[in-house]
């Protein structure tokens, strides 16, 4: 019987041709796209993991093929030793604080009043500034002599603060500028977090006598963990890629003390020209993101369980 | 106008068989309603003849021409989807003339049909507006507007009543019934709702689990339902079915032995094999003080022409009769039931319905 | 009953007022750098709280219009950063409306295969995509500075996942109508996602107008700057420099764009970062 089915499906497919669900032109929807996406997405990803095995050398146009070399000169270099735990240290500063006060500032702003919205708008605004003018405001605050921050401290007799030039200092002084340049996504996403938070349940809360910390503890916070979470692997994806901030505050300096690893990879690659060696951090790097990457992904698709 | 040949056609969704080697044809200018619960298969028979879905074997003829393999555009159907499916961003006009502009239909012409389509349905002073201004029932005539201006070969319905309130409903369904008659065009209305299938159709198909279960006549499905399952699906409320303990012949009918009560029928024994079951309409359960069965009362649901009496008999099973709107009975009583010998059905082993000879079940 | 509104309690007003105190800390360097860039350069250098008294001036400003670059660079920006936006957007549409609706075989592999791609930072790729134009010769142009940035897959993601959205009993209608596929994307669905569009124009737009380190590596000619890299250019030694007025006009310039378009858009801007964060 089934073989009989079958067999009759087979010759009426062969003697009329088949309602066809898509046809080749339509292919034209995606082509421009994934054209460009393998011209300069995909092939430069490959093109930098060849480039990584090899001496190479940009303006003779000649490449040499000389296998770990580049890692292993890259694991026993200092600065980039360095520009790890620099890194690491710059995510430890500034992730943290986004947190804990996106957080605070979104519970303090969740109303429908106008001043929570106008400081809702002065918040997020910094955002919207590219990195070029933010590094020039704060390079301005920090000015020795000059700057605002110093015109603050005379005003408690505190004197000759240069922090950018100060190899303990300068780390945390771009941490609080990109503080200041970030710190609106997450207000507003943990905004919207809380906005999904039905009211029923505080005037349950209230009803069974919860204190506001009680309240705040045992109901706000659980209720929007998954962005607390959420919102902690996009600032480390982010902030491990910090570049701009660095670059023009203090170009990894002094003495190597902000130097980042993005960084690292633009001066080797394009101050020192040293491609295949760029490229091989830049691998490092790739990998540490990948990883990163799929930390959100799987936090982003495990909808309840945080 | 056009009837419909499928012939048979196969569907299956990966290893999942949903419609299997069916066969069906419509004469043209029938209204034809697929009817079934959701999962049957009617909503993907209904897309297979529009040309939405593919047939995995089988053939479709609309009139003479073979169409399995025509898109959508090109089979001459129309079709009112259960959302309606209206282009929010285009004018009432727009969408009922966006077909016509398609196939190069000239200005004129289509301003004309629109016009008449809007005059049929009263839509004429909507015709600017946006889906978006308008309200259900008005949405939903112009989702059956959109229809009528293409003139087509066959009309196909995908449960277009379902998102319309109680009241709305039995007004649009007396309104595509008249339609029907003035269009005189093939209509295949596809519904889980057994009420809209009696009123509207000429021929019901029923379905279940991508099979044909009968083919037939409203009052034909609702007396004479093939299988046990359309004698559950069709009917409000549901037709009684009852376990039989004994059975034997009597005269032309079986007699039954149940819960210790007699029960005639008129059902012949002929036929009758395996574990039987006594199906019979609420309608067709009276009271009457010389009644054979003894049933106790416990619910009365009052619906104002009728009474409709949840009862138990001795032996625990459940019997649902009906009284007069005025009934007496109240919860509680013990009542005296007569069964309508010639409107029972017994219901074989393998779920095949017999029936009352057809001289004595028909008037 | 006695009162309308229940008393606040203490905790709350404690943190609403540390934000208060919080947001005034955050404005006092914007508002600062707006008073610096009114001010006399020579005036700030002898006395720097010069900025709190009076006499302002526009000469940094007219300065400006006279003496920097920043026109060209403002040119730069627009030219690659509108062409930038109206190519993401139009070909993340058609991309988003194949992988959402047309059924070929293997679309659901490639799709996955694009979204990886959002996992790929753009630094792990820039050693690579510098020698690629430095082979073809093609650093210091237009074509250079805007190709790389339509190949992210945000677009792609977030038009497939806005076109899944809609009912496909819309365009099955369209269908039944005789409309031809690309009539169907370009009339019937494309205008349902004008929403999705607007918030990927306004994240590609932003995206674009801030980006630093690709057309830093490769706009190297001043005439090819765009407003980011100029700017990061005339600021590289801020430190001896005598005119901060004269830079903070510039920034204050180079900002205002961004604001105002934040300012009116406010609503689509935080959707958009938000959306482009999340994904």
């Amino acid at each position: 019987m089934t073989d009989m089915t079958s067999t009759a499906a087979g010759m009426t497919a062969a003697a009329t041709p088949r309602l066809k669900s898509w046809s080749w032109t339509e292919l034209l929807f995606v082509a421009p796209y994934l054209l460009l996406y393998v011209v300069f997405l995909v092939y430069p990803l490959g093109l930098g993991f060849i480039m990584s095995f090899q001496y190479f050398d940009l303006f003779a146009g000649q490449a040499e093929f000389i296998g770990l070399e580049n890692y292993q000169q890259l694991f026993s270099d200092r600065i980039f030793q360095g520009a790890v735990v620099n890194t690491f240290k710059f995510v430890i500063f500034t992730v943290p604080t986004f947190v804990a006060l996106g957080l605070l500032i979104a519970l303090a702003l969740n109303r429908q009043t106008w001043w929570a919205a106008t400081l809702r708008t002065l918040f997020f605004a910094s955002n919207v500034l590219s990195v070029t003018i933010v590094t020039l405001i704060w390079r301005a605050v920090y000015l020795p002599q000059k700057g605002l921050l110093q015109n603050f401290l005379d005003v408690f007799g505190i004197q000759n603060i240069a922090l950018l030039q100060d190899p303990n200092w300068a780390l945390q002084a771009i941490a609080v500028t990109t503080i200041w340049w970030g710190i609106g996504l997450p207000m507003v996403l943990f905004l919207a977090a809380l906005q999904q938070i039905p009211g029923e349940i505080y005037e349950a809360a209230e009803l069974d006598n919860a204190s506001p910390w009680q309240t705040l503890w045992h109901i706000t916070i659980p209720s929007i963990w998954r962005t607390v979470v959420l919102v902690t692997i996009i600032q480390i994806i982010a902030q491990f890629q910090v570049f701009g901030q660095i670059n023009l505050m203090t170009a990894g300096g002094p003495n190597n003390s902000t130097r980042s690893m993005v960084q690292f990879v633009y001066e080797a690659g394009f101050r020192q020209w040293t491609a295949g060696f760029a490229s091989a951090a830049a691998q490092v790097l790739f990998v540490i993101m990948i990883v990163a990457a799929g930390l959100q992904f799987w936090v982003s698709r495990r909808k309840q369980e945080f | 106008m056009s009837g419909i040949e499928l012939t048979s056609i196969n569907k299956a969704f990966g290893a999942y068989e949903a419609i299997a080697n069916l066969s069906l044809s419509v004469s043209p200018g029938e209204f034809v309603v697929f009817l079934g619960p959701s999962g049957c298969g009617k909503t993907t028979l209904l897309r297979m003849i529009a040309g939405l879905e593919p047939v995995s074997a089988g053939e479709i003829s609309i009139g003479d021409r073979r169409v399995e393999h025509l898109p959508p555009g090109q089979r001459g159907v129309a079709m009112v989807f259960q959302n309606y499916a209206l282009y929010p961003h285009k004018s009432v006009a727009e969408n009922m003339g966006f077909g016509l502009r398609n196939i190069g239909v000239d200005k004129a012409t289509v301003a004309a049909k629109i016009q008449e389509a809007a005059r049929i349905l009263q839509l004429e002073a909507l015709l600017d507006r946006k889906p978006g201004q308008l309200s259900g029932g008005q949405r939903q005539r112009v989702a059956i507007g959109r229809a009528i201006v293409k003139s087509p070969e066959v009309f196909l319905f995908d449960e277009p009543l379902s998102n319309l309130d109680a009241m709305l409903r039995a007004r649009t369904r007396v309104e595509i019934a008249r339609l029907h008659k003035r269009l005189g065009a093939t209509m295949i209305f596809v519904t889980h709702d057994q009420i809209e299938a009696m009123t509207m159709a000429e021929k019901i198909v029923v379905m279940s689990n991508g099979k044909i279960e009968q083919i037939g006549a409203p009052m034909e499905i609702y007396r004479r339902p093939s299988t046990r399952f359309v004698a559950s699906f069709v009917g409000v409320p549901a037709m009684n079915f009852l376990e039989i303990g004994e059975l034997r012949s009597e005269g032309d009918g079986a007699r039954i032995t149940l819960g210790g009560h007699d029960i005639r029928t008129a059902v012949p024994t002929a036929d009758l094999s395996g574990a039987l079951t006594l199906g019979v309409r609420p309608e067709a359960v009276r009271i009457n003080p010389q009644g054979s069965i003894e049933a106790k009362v416990d619910v009365v649901e009052r619906l104002g022409e009728k009474t409709v009496l949840h009862t138990q008999l001795a032996d625990g099973q459940q019997l649902i009769a009906e009284d007069v709107g005025e009934s007496r009975v109240r919860f509680g009583d013990v009542v005296r039931l007569e069964i309508d010998p010639l409107r029972t059905h017994i219901f074989d082993g393998k779920g095949v319905g017999h029936h009352p000879a057809r001289s004595q079940a028909d008037d | 009953m006695a009162s309308k509104t229940i008393a606040r309690p203490m905790s709350e007003q404690i943190l609403v007022a540390s934000v208060v105190i919080l947001a005034i800390a955050w404005m006092v360097p914007l508002v600062w750098i707006v008073g610096l860039s009114f001010k006399n350069s020579l005036e700030l250098v002898v006395d720097p709280n010069a900025v709190f008294r009076f006499p302002y001036t526009l000469e940094n400003y007219a300065d400006l219009m006279v003496t920097s670059n920043l026109g060209v660079w403002l040119r730069n920006t627009l030219i690659v950063t509108v062409t930038q936006t109206v190519l993401v957007v139009a070909i993340s549409c058609l991309a988003g409306y194949g992988f959402a609706r047309i059924d070929f075989p293997g679309r659901n592999l490639v799709f996955i295969l694009v979204l990886m791609g959002l996992a790929i930072p753009q630094h792990a790729v820039i050693v690579p995509l510098h020698k690629m134009f430095n082979d073809w010769q093609m650093h210091n142009t237009f074509q250079a500075l805007i190709l790389p940035g339509l190949a992210g897959p945000f677009g792609v993601f977030l038009m497939t996942a806005y076109f899944r959205a809609i009912p496909l009993e819309i365009e099955e209608a369209a269908k039944l109508d005789n409309a031809s596929r690309f009539r169907i994307f370009w009339e019937i669905t494309l205008p349902l996602a004008v929403p999705a569009m607007a918030t990927l124009a306004i994240f590609t737009f932003l995206h674009s107008w801030n980006d630093y380190l690709w057309p830093l590596i490769s706009a190297t000619r001043p005439e090819m700057y765009t407003l980011t890299v100029g700017l990061a250019a005339t600021q590289t030694n801020i430190d001896q420099s005598e005119g901060l007025g004269y830079l903070m006009a510039q920034a204050v310039f180079a900002g205002l764009p961004m604001l105002i378009l934040y300012i009116f858009f406010q609503k689509y801007v935080v959707r958009a970062v938000a959306g482009a964060a999340i994904r």
